[in-house]
């Protein structure tokens, strides 16, 4: 019997070709490539570009009230965040100073928007490690925060640009303040379950993919990841915006840098955002919440020239934009800084080398990443 | 909210005493200043070892009538919370430009790799510039001026006597 | 009853679905799964593999990029199978109408058996969907 020569012959020395792609069950809409010798990783590079739309062009062609409809689908899993970012750098460029009422509820809509993001960080990390039951829970509670969304913004998803230049497109419905208070309660028992250690969890995030400072910093990582491997930065309280500096919250930093420790900076984090929008509900002021000459705006306002760059902590790291003007109705060139793009291009190809097959999905679901925000 | 601009105040004479040029404040956490293109390693190196160890991002914007692009370095100092932006030109026929990998590593060779995509900008030193984002795109960089999207669009992909997509013909 | 109408009555009474939520839909669909507003009571589960599924939902907009790899999934597909498409996007090119690089008509690279409008649709508008498939498999003749 002839044996097909060319079905048996193995690779010589053991190395594989290995995609890691967008179809893959334990991934998102991202792609990684790697190559692989037995088990162990010996390099890998991203594949990113499957939601690229250019968003940074298509504002171009748009009026600013227009550009703050398209700013929510920057990135789906938080979708307040940027619409802040794109209404603070407008009225930097504009030098509009907005009602305090406004700067109020837009704290408690970014810390709302905080907290369920985090529970999609756990849900499907929880997922990806093969703890089915933390992915339930971790969605079933987010949909209190979502019912929120479509009561006070009209959109359970996506507010149809309710943080606009100006202040807010409209104020807060009758009674929703003890509803916001039922929904804190709620969380607080989610998180008590997120805290009970579960050991299949423990085993396979404990130690994998450990990120020291000295790297971190040289890859450009921000926000949880870089306070999980030991340096305590934070936009909120280092370049403070809106109203933070009137509220009393700590910043959690861990010292390990492994992926069990991102995650816990993502529970210690849903504890101090539930403090900082008690805080804010207590103090809200009375008032209007836009500038009269936003109610009925012109068509046809003309932004003055400049240019300005404006950063947020957003549940991801830094979320920025670089908005240039040259005068007329429609922005120049607008650049969006995500921060999932530093994460997953340098930081995830520099984890990757030495890790086994088995751990590459806790370590990409601990970088919480959204692809939407590094494609834009 | 207020700072009294102490800390951008003491960069700014520090670089007056070394490389002799005069920056702005913008306001408190923001100082800018912009500079010619052969200097931008000299200028780099120092900022780094100033405290300003993070890269936010590399933005180019590009300027038809002068025939320039406009790059701007965005960098953050943890120790001092100041973010410092470096602004310089170069020629839009042309475009090229030394690499900051040797300061900034990988990160760097990312921000690089996505601005040769969208402009065309070839950074010298940076080996590896190859597609991000886009999978065989034949046409001219996406994001420079000239190229009108709506316009593209509607040639390609849009036709008039469609009744649903008549609404995409009027501005 | 026709012989096709035969065989979809027979194996359309619990739809699978195969696991690639992409773009927007992402934070429609995977609630979907989740406890609240469980599919699994409607006979639908999520499956890891193109073979097993019967249904695939292109759940936002498409790329060039991301509109090969879904011409792959489809034709891995054994029949009978259907595609569902969700959001104003598939429809016209929706919000990102100038964009150089999304597809601005589905129609021309899949054949698409339901159109669910919205942006998003709500979770309820995507069990419509599905029960007008079962309503339309039950009328056939």
């Amino acid at each position: 019997m002839k044996i097909n020569q060319e079905i048996t012959l193995l690779p010589k020395n053991n190395e594989y070709d290995f995609y890691f792609g967008p179809c893959h069950p334990g991934s998102g809409n991202f792609g990684v490539k790697i190559k692989v010798k037995g088990e162990k990783i010996i390099s890998a590079l991203s594949d990113p570009g499957y939601l690229h739309r250019g968003f940074e062009k298509l504002m171009e062609y748009r009026l600013p009230l227009q550009n703050a409809m398209l700013s929510d689908r920057i990135c789906v899993l938080e979708s307040l965040a940027w619409n802040l970012v794109h209404a603070e750098a407008m009225e930097e460029l504009m030098d509009l100073e907005i009602p305090e009422r406004a700067k109020y509820i837009r704290v408690i809509m970014a810390e709302l928007s905080r907290i369920q993001s985090h529970l999609i960080w756990w849900g499907v990390f929880s997922a990806g490690t093969g703890f089915d039951t933390g992915f339930k829970i971790a969605f079933g509670y987010r949909d209190y925060i979502l019912d929120l969304f479509a009561d006070i913004t009209g959109g359970r998803v996506y507010p149809a640009g309710y943080i606009c230049p100006g202040g807010l497109r409209k104020d807060f419905p009758i009674g929703i303040e003890e509803k916001i208070e039922k929904v804190l309660d709620k969380i607080n028992e989610a998180v008590r379950y997120i805290e009970v250690e579960n050991p299949t969890f423990l085993l396979r995030s404990k130690g994998i993919g450990v990120l020291n400072l000295k790297d971190a910093i040289n890859l450009g990582a921000t926000g949880p990841i870089l306070r999980a491997s030991g340096l305590k930065a934070d936009i909120r309280k280092d370049d403070p915006y809106e109203v933070y500096d009137k509220f009393d919250f700590k910043i959690p930093v861990k010292e390990d840098g492994d992926a069990y420790s991102r995650y816990m900076i993502g529970l210690e984090e849903i504890k101090e955002s539930i403090k900082i929008v008690r805080q804010a509900l207590k103090d809200l002021p009375e008032g209007e919440v836009i500038l009269p000459k936003f109610k009925k705006p012109k068509l046809n306002m003309k932004i003055k020239e400049g240019e300005v760059y404006v950063h947020n902590e957003i549940a991801r790291g830094e979320g920025g934009m670089h908005i240039i003007s040259n005068g007329e109705v429609k922005p120049y060139r607008v650049k969006v800084r995500g921060p999932s793009f530093s994460h997953m291009i340098p930081v995830l190809e520099y984890l990757l080398q030495g890790a086994e097959i088995a751990d590459v999905p806790a370590i990409y679901w601990s970088l919480n990443v959204c692809p939407a925000d590094l494609d834009r | 909210m207020k700072s009294d601009l102490k800390k951008e105040k003491i960069i700014l004479e520090k670089i007056k005493r070394k490389f002799g040029r005069e920056g702005t404040i913008q306001r408190a956490h923001r100082v800018w200043i912009s500079i010619d293109k052969e200097e931008l390693l000299d200028w780099a190196k120092w900022l780094k070892q100033e405290g300003f160890i993070h890269l936010s991002a590399i933005s180019v914007s590009d300027w038809l009538e002068e025939k320039k692009y406009k790059i701007a370095y965005l960098l953050w100092s943890f120790k001092d919370n100041i973010l410092f932006v470096l602004t310089t030109k170069i020629d839009r026929e042309n475009p090229i430009i030394d690499s900051i990998i040797p300061l900034w590593g990988n990160n760097a060779q990312a921000h690089e790799r996505e601005n040769w995509e969208f402009f065309g900008i070839d950074f010298k030193g940076n080996a590896n510039l190859i597609p991000l984002f886009t999978e065989n795109w034949q046409g001219v960089p996406p994001f420079r001026k000239d190229f009108n999207w709506q316009e593209y669009v509607r040639d390609n992909y849009y036709s008039k006597e469609n009744k649903r997509e008549r609404g995409y013909y009027e501005d | 009853m026709s012989v096709k109408a035969k065989k979809m009555k027979k194996l359309i009474k619990a739809i699978w679905i195969f696991n690639w939520f992409n773009s927007c839909g992402f934070c429609e669909l995977v609630p979907l799964v989740g406890s609240r507003w469980d599919m699994e009571r409607f006979g639908m589960i999520v499956t890891g593999t193109p073979r097993h599924a019967d249904v695939l939902f292109i759940a936002g907009y498409q790329t060039f990029k991301s509109i090969k790899r879904a011409q792959l999934i489809y034709a891995q597909m054994a029949e009978p199978k259907a595609v569902i498409a969700l959001g104003a996007c598939t429809m016209t090119g929706g919000i990102y109408w100038d964009s150089y690089n999304t597809i601005k008509r589905l129609d021309d690279y899949l054949p698409i058996t339901i159109y669910i409008p919205g942006c998003p649709p709500r979770p309820e508008a995507v069990f419509e969907a599905c029960g007008k498939i079962f309503k339309h498999v039950g009328e056939m003749k």
